[in-house]
């Protein structure tokens, strides 16, 4: 017990440290590294998100972007359609996004590895199809732009802070959810699903739900992503921007709650740095990953864990 | 027979051409400590799966204290009482050894959409009774993965016995153990039972461990019960000889 003790108070400490420089980024870096730390902060929570499907639940939904971008398409739809202020957009955006995820998961859920991941990923390209096309309310190819928050809550510090504390509010209820009695019976059914119905677990609920929740928070993700940018794009939820949470869990480590976190930290970090170099830094970044999965499979969190 | 906790009428399930579960029509007593033994490929686990909802019967009904449970999913059956293990050891694996039962416990208890508080400290005494119960000692909080195959059974037990269960079905609970830890594997479970007054329903293959602690005895052959009794008269049955020693039918 002593050790968990021990291990208890590292943590602490490390979460101090990294809630302090979190809150004193804007203090010390100009905007455009303002807007690199808003990245990092909203793909931790995408991330973590994703994280709770695969590693937690054992499902690889190949179209998770779906609700990163429906979320993002949610608030600029209702800020440029229908005239909502920014932040009540914000706000309903997650609850769009539980709404479509609970239409998927009702189709997913009772699948298994490969076709749960196709059947998500049609869902994406199906969603991805009808943004593209309907140019009326989503600007098609060009996206739609113009989403400024108003007043001072549209500073860059401002949006920084505001995502830090949705985000952390967020990773903090998730990983309660993770540790609950519920997380425990997604572990348990991403273990033995046979098992787990022989002890009273209705797996497909127990699924179902998780997959609502990820994709809420997914949602709201993609929302501050949506509003720190001031526009959105089709491209964040094409097929390959589901690529992004799958490299950063990999990178950050599949068996840990804050795995992902630290991934996408590393992932939007080097994106940017490489990008100032050459713009074959996804070739780098491959390298990188391949590294990761050959030397240390559990991610930077299992390797520095032992 | 006077007070059957548990009966099956007419059960049948095919694979293809193969008919593994064929008519199926037995009762089990209250407390009783029923065993099914049968040659490999009988459809004796078919059994279980068709009886706990694994598998859906092609026709017949099962019937638990009087009520038809017939295509009940199992999870559902875990909440009205009925248990079951695996043939093949089955326990969570990512888990520790008092989170495998506690996760038992929280779903007995109703308690697994409960989001905001810690697993982790909820109903530990229970749980930790529970595998006092099986006689598994060591560190609880090692993950499940380190257990010898021994007591990964004992933990399988416990984690079956944690919806107090009035009707326990155990698919081969001495699999892949030493022939001098069967005997003694299979009468804690029996001394459990008898505590408990719970019914038992169990597969073996070891026959000096079935005759010795087995109430009554069916015999499975090609997925049709072709015997059953006491042990000694079960013993006695030509038939019962026949499959065992000719193979013929």
């Amino acid at each position: 017990m002593g050790s968990v003790r021990t291990a208890g108070l590292s943590v602490r400490l490390a979460l101090i440290i990294v809630a302090a420089s979190a809150l004193l980024i804007p203090a010390f870096a100009g905007p455009f590294w303002v807007f690199v730390a808003i990245e990092v902060v909203v793909f931790a929570l995408y991330a973590v998100t994703f994280n709770l499907l695969f590693g937690f639940g054992g499902m690889l939904p190949f179209g998770h972007a779906a609700f990163f971008g429906l979320g993002a398409y949610a608030v600029a739809v209702l800020v440029k359609k229908a005239a909502w202020h920014p932040l009540l957009a914000l706000g309903a955006a997650p609850f769009a996004c539980a709404v479509a995820a609970a239409f998927v998961a009702v189709f997913c859920v009772r699948l298994t590895g490969i076709y749960l991941g196709m059947l998500s990923f049609a869902f994406q390209m199906l969603l991805y199809t009808v943004i593209f096309k309907w140019y009326s309310l989503t600007g098609g190819d060009d996206g739609l732009s113009g989403l400024a928050v108003p007043g001072l809550l549209g500073r860059p510090e401002a949006l920084y802070y505001l995502s830090l504390a949705l985000v952390a509010v967020s990773l903090a209820f998730l990983w309660r959810l993770v540790h609950s009695p519920f997380g425990k019976g997604l572990q348990a059914a991403k273990s033995n699903p046979h098992k787990s119905a022989a002890i009273g677990i209705n797996v497909a609920l127990h699924r179902g739900i998780a997959f609502v929740i990820a994709g809420a928070f997914a949602g709201l993700a993609g929302a501050l992503f949506a509003l720190a940018n001031q526009s959105v794009f089709p491209g964040w939820l094409n097929w390959t921007a589901s690529a992004v949470p799958i490299v950063m869990t990999v990178l950050g480590g599949v068996h840990s709650f804050i795995g992902p976190v630290i991934g996408s930290a590393v992932y939007v970090v080097l994106q940017t740095v490489l990008t100032g170099y050459t713009e074959y830094w996804a070739l780098i970044l491959g390298a990188l990953v391949i590294g990761i999965v050959m030397l240390m499979p559990e991610g930077i969190m299992g390797y520095f864990r032992g | 027979m006077a007070d059957p906790i548990f009966r099956t009428r007419g059960l049948h399930k095919r694979f293809g051409g193969l008919a593994a579960a064929n008519d199926v029509s037995f009762e089990v007593e209250r407390a009783e400590f029923r065993a099914i033994i049968g040659p490999n490929g009988a459809g004796k686990s078919t059994l279980f799966n068709l009886i706990t909802g694994f598998l859906r019967p092609d026709a017949g009904s099962v019937l638990f204290e009087g009520r038809d449970i017939t295509g009940t999913p199992p999870y559902r059956l875990f909440r009205q009482g009925l248990s079951r293990t695996f043939q093949i050891t089955n326990i969570f694996t990512n888990l520790s050894v008092i989170e495998n039962v506690q996760i038992a416990l929280l779903s007995h208890h109703g308690r697994l959409y409960r989001v905001l508080q810690g697993a982790a400290r909820q109903l530990r005494a229970e749980a930790e009774d529970l595998l006092a119960l099986v006689g598994l000692a060591g560190n609880p909080s090692l993950h499940a993965s380190t257990l010898s195959h021994g007591d990964r059974k004992k933990l399988e037990l416990a984690v079956a016995l944690a919806n107090q269960p009035r009707l326990l079905f155990l698919d081969e609970p001495t699999a892949g153990m030493a022939a001098n830890e069967r005997l003694e594997a299979i009468r804690m479970v029996r001394r459990i039972a008898d505590e408990r007054e719970l019914t038992v329903v169990f597969t073996e293959h070891d026959m000096q461990v079935v005759f010795a602690v087995a109430d009554r005895i069916s015999v499975l052959h090609q997925g049709r019960i072709i015997a059953e009794g006491p042990p000694a008269e079960v013993r006695q049955s030509e038939d019962v000889q026949r499959v065992y020693l000719g193979g013929v039918v």
